[in-house]
């Protein structure tokens, strides 16, 4: 559940931006982050190895203003995706508002996608929150590697495999290029506000 | 099922977001190299195979790129500059193979570089011999820096007291090449180790567990006492 702050009417927002490994998850931050940091005037939080890995997790807050009333903070979070970081993935899964799961579209990563989603699964049961009632975007992101020859897996194919049974809204993006990682972003924001005026009412 | 009171929130919400976020913003896009393959490129499996590497390795994927690589290196036999590339490829890619998420971080930037220059000299049919020797000799100038800063971080003390860095790996010149002393790099023995950061994380979640367990038999001895009375 998002903090709020009844007296100063403030709300704040979690969002967390989950997936494998070097699947585009930081890379979409740092494309809001770069496009937009004049508007949203706020820093990016981001601790990474030397070798450029999220190591913990990248932060991004910024404030849209207000919504009925109440001035609302977004934070956007990533968490690191390689397989060995779980306890972080859960530790920064705690109060968790709403999730942009960002999959590979690369062929060769259907099972780490697949296998990601299932422990988002596992890691929100800690918390006793399952998976479809949490505000839940798909980002199906690389697709520009399409460009360059590189096999991918169609969006129908993707669907089939994670977004079955979820049945969420989902999106091809490129967060390189920046395409979709806009609407990816204000689309799991109104999700769960959405949520959050159900809950608060 | 969506209610009005759903889309009166939605529709505000989307107009603050659209205020932000209403055009392309102010900064500049990110770059992106578009140089695309053709469906029939000899390296069209190599390049998907690199992109996916990552740290997360898997002796699957190596395996493929290592077999890709020897595949190549039968095609381009006897052709020296493609030769070299192959080889130094080949070098990274099995030292990375054998240290997986301990390899160098530099290696999988070296491992990118060698492999961006060899398509360039690769697809580019009107570049001239020197200037493919230079794209060469660059990379392998790459690669011995990293074979230096390998050996210079076995070198080092140990910064973590909770973990300590895994032995450097070993290298090892192989009989050099006209070309630029190809060399390869032998890894040294596999640790599984926990980041300290990650050990902290984990060990966060296990008090919390105590605590909640704590707690738990607490509130079921004070039930039976209540009950007791």
């Amino acid at each position: 559940m998002a903090f709020v702050n009844l007296k100063k009417k403030q709300i704040q927002v979690k969002i967390v931006y989950y997936g494998p490994g070097r699947g585009g998850k930081t890379t979409n931050l740092e494309y809001i982050y770069s496009r937009f940091s004049e508007r949203i005037k706020t820093e990016m939080v981001t601790i990474k190895t030397h070798g450029d890995r999220t190591l913990f997790f990248d932060f991004l807050p910024f404030d849209i203003g207000k919504i009925k009333g109440y001035d609302v903070k977004i934070q956007l979070y990533t968490v690191p995706g390689q397989v060995k970081y779980n306890a972080t993935r859960r530790l920064v899964l705690r109060g968790v508002d709403g999730i942009v799961f960002v999959a590979d579209s690369m062929a060769v990563r259907k099972e780490k996608n697949i296998l990601s989603l299932k422990n988002l699964e596992e890691n929100l049961s800690a918390y006793k929150k399952k998976l479809n009632q949490v505000p839940l975007v798909l980002q199906y992101n690389k697709r520009d590697l399409a460009e360059q020859g590189i096999p991918l897996l169609s969006h129908e194919t993707l669907e089939q495999s994670l977004n079955a049974d979820l049945k969420a809204a989902a999106f091809d993006a490129s967060a390189l290029t920046g395409k979709n990682v806009v609407a990816t972003m204000k689309k799991i924001i109104a999700l769960t506000m959405v949520s959050l005026e159900k809950q608060l009412s | 099922m969506n209610t009005k009171g759903d889309e009166a929130v939605t529709e505000e919400v989307e107009k603050r977001l659209d205020d932000i976020f209403g055009d392309e913003g102010d900064g500049q896009p990110p770059s992106l190299d578009n140089g695309s393959l053709a469906q029939d490129s000899p390296l069209r499996n190599l390049k998907g195979i690199v992109l996916s590497i990552d740290w997360e390795i898997t002796d699957e994927i190596m395996d493929r790129f290592l077999e890709e690589i020897n595949r190549l290196r039968d095609s381009y036999a006897g052709e020296k500059i493609p030769g070299l590339f192959l080889q130094l490829l080949g070098s990274v890619g099995k030292y990375i193979r054998n240290q997986k998420a301990r390899a160098h971080p530099d290696s999988i930037r070296v491992l990118n570089s060698v492999y961006n220059s060899f398509e360039k000299v690769l697809m580019d049919g009107s570049m001239p011999e020197a200037e493919k020797r230079n794209w060469l000799f660059n990379e392998v100038n790459h690669f011995k820096k990293l074979k230096q800063d390998i050996s210079h971080a076995r070198s080092e003390p140990t910064e973590s007291a909770v973990q300590p860095e895994p032995p450097a790996p070993q290298p090892t010149e192989e009989a050099p090449d006209e070309g630029g002393g190809v060399e390869t790099v032998s890894p040294g023995p596999e640790q599984d180790i926990m980041p300290a950061h990650e050990a902290f994380a984990y060990a966060l979640e296990e008090i919390r567990q105590v605590i909640k367990a704590e707690f738990q038999a607490l509130r079921a001895e004070l039930r039976l006492w209540r009950e007791g009375r």
